[in-house]
This record gives structure tokens, sequence and C-alpha cells, in this order.
């Protein structure tokens, strides 16, 4: 627990962390008070107040529905955590179970799961969402499953790497000779040591995942209507750019804001993890694979 | 815009004229350039999308008859000289102009190009003469109970019908693709792969190439025969190029009127009403807002879903949509609400006296007592490749149901399936385009429909015998009084909310003119410069 609360106090004293620190937690605020603070409901439709200003009564305008922009991106945020956080854990949770199986326990199992970890990281990730979105539908939980299934590949490959290069470890032949089964070298002395670099791409996914699924949205195969999904938000202002640009600059910003902190929060956890990786750029995973080859 | 003046005076000069011949001089030289456009799919007129008179249709062929840009329909005489329907309705004889001469060298038109064109697209002979198995006409129903040219003369035939078939002068001759005359020579020269890459009309323009998803260009045909008659000198375009992408790639918004504000096009078919509106400031443009009456906007209601199947809901139903504003989340405010099929434009068909249901929450919600639906959760759809509106809609008919208590779940991309399965499809936002005639205006809806447009799955005898007897009737007085039974059917069986009348926006370079029929189609030969 100390430890905790010191990773937190080291955070928060670099500047970048304190300020990730500040719109996450701003960010966790909104999306859980997002019911109390919103002005308005954000499906309310008013066809009279279509493309208005921003004003006294709607602080970010009113979008082609004459829904209030502000109310719709407050919800948003809800909607877009509620995604992300379930994606990136689920994916984190699969790919780091089945990386130290395959990694630790290797021959055929690991062959396997490594040539399906590597099918998965063949596709983009947007294009691997369009095509699973079209074949089972659009749902909150579905793009919150095809999210997780298209990053949990890097946390598989990562996992593994890891479970290789520490279970020649002699601390690891040590507990093997005294006799300890897979089961307990596995959870109980390669998990723990694993966790700090994965906890890490944790961090850095979640804007990852936020991005990704507004990107469907935008296109068309995000969460269904009514729901106020950034991405949504972001093509239906698309549209009607020429006439009012009003209902772009709400999700917009929300993106910038909650994708920047998520990001400047990860790396400063980073960096605290594990200094030799300071100042090295995003995809920290993709690194950390490459070294453990 | 051609004013009803110019269009009288042009249709006079057309009556008063023999063909021109060869070697007409035109103006100057110019390339007119058309915006995106969705790709036809194919350049038949038998088996296109489209299936009325859109480039390259209007361009590249000519019927016996056709309508002029303007805001009447009154048929004129293009490829027919004269044209005498029987007084017993069953036949239909014509002459043709003669000298009036094929593309690419094909030879004179003849009565027998006529017969060929009938039966082809009647499928009496083979869409090709090397027609591969599942080539056949999508439009024979045009038709009604033809039975076969008798050629009776080199440009003389007699068209003849089973029984009387009122809808051939309206519809089939001078609307439809698929009264469109092709060359028979040409057919069996190029077969279906030469066909298909550049058909042979006898229109003012030919295709020189043709590039699916990409590119239709099309040039003046030098020889043309003038079946538009003293018209065609005026057409000042040496070549028309029409841009064409794909349903899923094709732009939208701002992103297609951008060509045209750009100068790389010169006229842009289709674009949002919001932009039309914000380019009437715009002085290097012109926008246009043309009514297209004959093409209808309503929503489906599947009467053989489980959910659905009782009355009450469906009239509950009609009473939480909110017709008006769905009208607006069109962004028509110049659009007509539509309360039955028929337009009073169309001029025969027309219920005046047709009930408008006003909103009525309380009301629908009674009712949905009444039938003991509580909880009710429906799925709206809607086609792919629709309206660029018709999420926006759905979301309104959503918060409109959800004041009732209903949930609906919009579902953007349903599988194609998905609306013509009637175990499957429940409410469907529907956009028809239609034709000047009430006989085909009515011919989705009939029981053997089903799978095809027929998404609310109400099946009438009655209705059918109807139809049956609006395609026999000739008498304008007797068709109006057929079509308005037809339409108290429709009104009665709850499958139908009507919403408007179709609208839509165009725009061209501020020094080009654009002409429209009746229906808001292009017809790009007519276009000007100024």
């Amino acid at each position: 627990m100390s430890e905790l609360r010191q990773t937190v106090i080291r955070m928060l004293a670099r500047p970048a962390g304190s300020i990730g620190f500040a719109i996450v937690a701003l960010t966790l605020l909104v999306a859980v008070t997002a019911p109390l603070i919103a002005p308005y409901d954000p499906a309310a439709i008013a066809m009279a107040k279509r493309f208005a200003a921003p004003s006294f009564d709607h602080w970010l305008g009113t979008d082609h529905l004459g829904r209030d922009n502000l109310s719709r991106v407050i919800h948003g945020t809800r909607l877009a955590l509620t995604i992300a956080f379930p994606a990136v854990l689920s994916a984190f949770a699969a790919g780091l179970l089945l990386g130290l199986v395959a990694g630790y326990v290797g021959g055929l199992i690991d062959r396997v799961l490594t040539v399906i970890a590597d099918t998965f990281l063949s596709f983009p990730s947007v294009i691997l969402g369009l095509a699973l979105l079209t074949l089972v539908g659009q749902s909150v939980l579905n793009t919150t499953l095809v999210i997780a299934l298209s990053l949990f590949p890097y946390y598989l490959r990562l996992a593994r790497g890891l479970a290789l290069s520490t279970r020649h470890q002699p601390y690891i032949k040590a507990e093997r000779s005294l006799g300890a089964g897979r089961g307990r070298i596995m959870f109980l002395h390669l998990l723990p040591n694993m966790l700090p670099p994965l906890l890490v791409v944790v961090a850095m996914d979640i804007p990852s995942a936020i991005v990704i699924e507004a990107g469907l949205a935008f296109l068309g195969l995000g969460v269904p209507p009514p729901a106020p999904d950034w991405g949504v938000l972001l093509n239906e202002g698309f549209v009607n750019v020429a006439i009012s640009a009003w209902p772009l600059v709400g999700p917009l910003m929300a993106i910038i804001f909650v994708t920047t902190g998520f990001t400047l929060l990860g790396e400063t956890f980073r960096d605290i993890a594990d200094p030799r990786l300071a100042g090295l750029g995003r995809r920290t995973g993709r690194f950390l694979m490459r070294r453990a080859r | 815009m051609i004013t009803r003046r110019n269009l009288l005076l042009s249709a006079a000069a057309l009556a008063a004229l023999r063909p021109l011949g060869a070697g007409v001089a035109w103006a100057e030289g110019t390339t007119l350039r058309f915006g995106p456009q969705l790709d036809p799919g194919t350049l038949d007129t038998l088996t296109n999308v489209y299936d009325y008179p859109f480039p390259p249709f209007s361009t590249v062929y000519e019927g016996l008859t056709s309508y002029m840009p303007g805001s009447e329909w009154k048929p004129v005489n293009r490829l027919a000289e004269t044209l005498e329907l029987a007084a017993d309705g069953t036949t239909i004889s014509f002459k043709l102009k003669e000298g009036i001469q094929f593309h690419r060298g094909f030879g004179e038109l003849t009565a027998e190009d006529v017969k060929y064109s009938f039966d082809r697209a009647t499928g009496k002979v083979k869409l090709y003469p090397d027609a591969a198995e599942g080539d056949v006409s999508y439009y024979g129903g045009d038709f009604g109970s033809y039975k076969e040219v008798q050629v009776t003369g080199k440009y003389t035939g007699v068209i003849v019908f089973e029984k009387p078939f009122a809808p051939m002068l309206r519809l089939t001759l001078p609307y439809a693709t698929s009264g469109l005359i092709v060359s028979k020579k040409a057919m069996e020269a190029l077969g279906k792969e030469g066909w298909l890459k550049a058909p042979v009309g006898t229109g003012p323009y030919e295709v020189v190439s043709y590039t699916p998803n990409k590119e239709l260009v099309m040039k003046r045909f030098a020889a043309y025969g003038g079946a538009a008659g003293q018209d065609a000198k005026s057409y000042p375009w040496d070549e028309i190029k029409v841009s064409l992408v794909n349903s899923s790639s094709a732009p939208t918004g701002a992103a297609l009127t951008a060509g045209v504000e750009s100068g790389d096009f010169d006229f842009t078919y289709n674009i949002s009403p919001l932009d039309a509106l914000r380019l009437q400031n715009n002085e290097t443009v012109k926008a246009y807002v043309l009514q297209q009456p004959m093409s209808y906007n309503f929503l489906q209601l599947n009467v053989l879903h489980p959910k659905l199947a009782n009355p009450k809901v469906r009239e509950a139903i009609r009473y939480l949509v909110d017709v008006p504003a769905l009208i607006q989340a069109q962004d028509l405010d110049v659009a007509t609400r539509l309360n039955a099929l028929i337009a009073p434009q169309m001029g025969v068909g027309y219920w005046p006296k047709a009930p408008v249901y006003e909103r009525d929450v309380e009301k629908a919600k009674a009712l949905l007592a009444e039938a003991g639906a509580s909880a009710l959760e429906l799925d709206l759809s809607t086609p792919a490749g629709g309206q660029a509106t018709a999420a926006t809609v759905m979301q309104v008919i959503q918060a409109n149901l959800a004041e009732g208590g209903i949930k609906v779940n919009v579902l953007l991309t349903p599988p194609d399936t998905y609306i013509k399965d009637k175990a499957v499809g429940q409410l469907s936002w529907s956009n028809y385009g239609g034709a000047p005639d009430p006989f085909y205006q009515f011919e989705w809806f009939t029981c053997d429909q089903f799978g095809q447009w027929n998404w609310a799955f109400a099946c009438n005898a009655d209705y059918d015998k109807l139809h049956e007897e609006l395609a026999a009737e000739r008498d304008e007085a007797k068709r109006t009084e057929i079509a308005i039974q037809m339409q108290k059917l429709m009104d009665a069986s709850l499958g139908y909310i009507w919403v408007n009348h179709q609208v839509a926006c165009a725009v061209t370079a501020a020094n080009v003119e654009a002409a429209f029929d009746p229906n808001g189609n292009p017809y790009l030969q007519y276009f000007k410069k100024v």
C-alpha cells in the first residue's frame, strides 16, 4: 500500500504526471456524475433550436436535432470510458494469462497462441473492428469486445516475452528445483514481476481504445444511436460543418483532452515504473517485445 | 431554368420540324463536368438501378416519346413521328421519324429495333445474344400485358397488348429506361461485353468510355439524326463527363459541393438541402431546390411481425410519429407533407381528402394499453446507401416512439436481407423513387412484392385487383377513383406512415444553367452556358 502511495507521490511530483492525473481525475468525475452535471437530456430533440450558437442556455450550442452539445459531450465521456476501460482491462487480463502460459509452458501451446496473436496483429485495429462489427452487429458490448480483441495480442506477445526472459532467471530455477508446480511458479513468481511493464502499457492503451472506438463510430460502426458517442458526434458535426462548427468543438476538445491526460499519466507511470525506458516514445509494448526476443 | 413558355415553344418547334440530319454546325466546344454520382451499376437500360431518365439514360438513348424539362408531365414525340392509341386500348400504332442514326455507324433506326427493344425488355428475347443465366430484364413489369410489336413497314409498327395497358403512354415510353430503344444490329455485333462497355443508342451523346465507379465520358454524336429536332442545335456541350462513385464511397455534405465550389465540376446533384441553402449566398455558384413530387419518404410497418401484428400497436405508432419533425430532420423546410401515396402533381390518382394524422401521444399510449403492449422494443432500419439524412430521421422516430414507451433500436447497418425478410424486418424508413403514373406508384405494394419492395408485408387481394384495373383503365377520372380506393386500403392496413415528397438539391457553376424534368431529374443536354 505504501508502495502505491509512494508511486502516486512520485508521479504527482512531475509536472506531466500532475497534469495527467488532474485531467484523468476530472474525466472520471465527469463520467461518474454525467447525469447530474449535464444540463439537458443528451437525447432530447428540439427541432426549433437546431444549430444554435453557444448561449447561456447551451454553452456549446446545439446540434442538427437541437440537442445540447455540452450534454452530449458529457454523456459521451461516460460512454467512452465505459468502453475503453473494460476493453483494455479484458485485453490485458486475457493477454497476460495466455502470454504467461505460452511463454512459460512453450511447445505446441506457445506456437498455437503465437499464431493466433499474430493473425490478429496482422490487421490494423480499425479494419479488424469494422470487419467484426459488421459481422456481429452494433452494441456497446460488441464494440468493447472488438476493441479488446484488437488489443489483446499486444499483451499476449508482451507477456510471453517477459515470461520467456524470466523463466531462466536463477530464482525461478531455484524454485523449480525445490519442487514447485507450474501454477505456483507462474502465478506467484512470474506474474508479479511482469505486472509493472504491462500496467504501463494498460495506461497508455486507454487513449488508444478511446480513439479506436471513436474511429469506429465515426465510420458508422460504433454504438447505435442515440448514444452520444464522440465519434458519432464528430461524424454528424463533420457532415454539417459548413452550417455550424459548434457540434464539432465539444467532441474534438474532449478527445484531445482525455487522450492527452491518459498519455501524460501513462508516460509518467512508465518513467517511474521502469527508469530504463524513460524518454522512449509510445508503443512501449512493441519495444519490450523486441527486447524480449 | 427553362420556363414553361420556353417549354411550350420548344415543344411546338419539335412538332413542326422534320429531322435535321447529320452535319449540324455546333456552338463552341466545351465539356460539362458532372460531379460525383452513384454508379448506375450498368449502362444497360434494363438492368441499371436508376430506372428513370437520369444521365446517361437521358443522353445516350431515346424513346418513342419523352418528357421535357419544366414542370408539366406532357410527353412529346422523340423517335416517333406519330403515335396512336386504338379506341379499345389494346394497340398503339407508331410511325418512326426517318433517317435517325444509331451511334458508331450501326445504321438507321427501324421498327425492327423497336420490336427488339420491347421484346428484350419483356424477356421475349435474350437480354444479350450471349446472355448468361442471371441476365434478365428487371423492368418487364413496365410493359403490363405486352404481347408483341407487329412490324408493318420499315418505319411503322403496332404495339399489341393482351388487354389495355394505360401506363404505357405516361410511364413506359416517355419515362422508364425500359422504354428506350437500342440497336438490334449493335447488340448482335457487340455481345454482352462490348455492349456493357459502350452501349449504342440514338441519343445526342454517345459513350466514349465507362469505368464503373469512376467515370463515364460521353461525346456529342456527330451524326445525330435529331429526334429532338431543333432543340439539339442549342446543346452547348461537346463532351459530358460524369464522375461516378459507389454508394459506400459517396461523399456527403460539404465534400459533395466542394468540387463545384472549387471549379472542378460544373454541376453536382443530390447535395444536402442545408448546403443548397448555404450556397444561395455564394455568387460563384447557383443552387437549385427541386421538388420531386413522384418520389416519397415513408415508414413501413411490417404487419406480419408478431410485435406489430396488432393493428392497435401500429395505430399507436402512427399517432406517435411527429411527421413535421421528420420533414425538418431532413432539412427540408420546403418539402410538402405526404398524406397518401399519390401527389397532386401526378394529375391523376390524387386523394385530396386523405386523412392527416396529427401527433397524439396520449391517444397512442391508450391504444398501446388496449393492445396490452408494454415494454415494446422494435428495430428500425433502412437499406444501405439510402439518403444521407436517414440516420437523423431514424433518431427522431426513436425519440418520438420513446415518448410512448416504445424502445427503438436503430440499426444503421442491417444485413441486405434484413428488411426484405417478413419474419425479421419491423420498421423500415423507406425512400422510394417514383414515376409519373399511379400504376407504377402502387406496383411496389402488391402481394407479389413480398421480399422485394413491399416491406410492410400488407397483402390485400382487393388492392391487387384494383391495381390490375388501374392498368387497364384509360379514363383519368375513373383511374383517380380506383387510385383513391387503393390509397384507402393502404391507409386501413396501417402498414404505412406517409411523411413527405422528396426534394432534390443541386448546384451548378454560376455560368451554367441547369434543366430538370418535373420530378427534378437533370437533363444534361438542356443545360445552358450563360
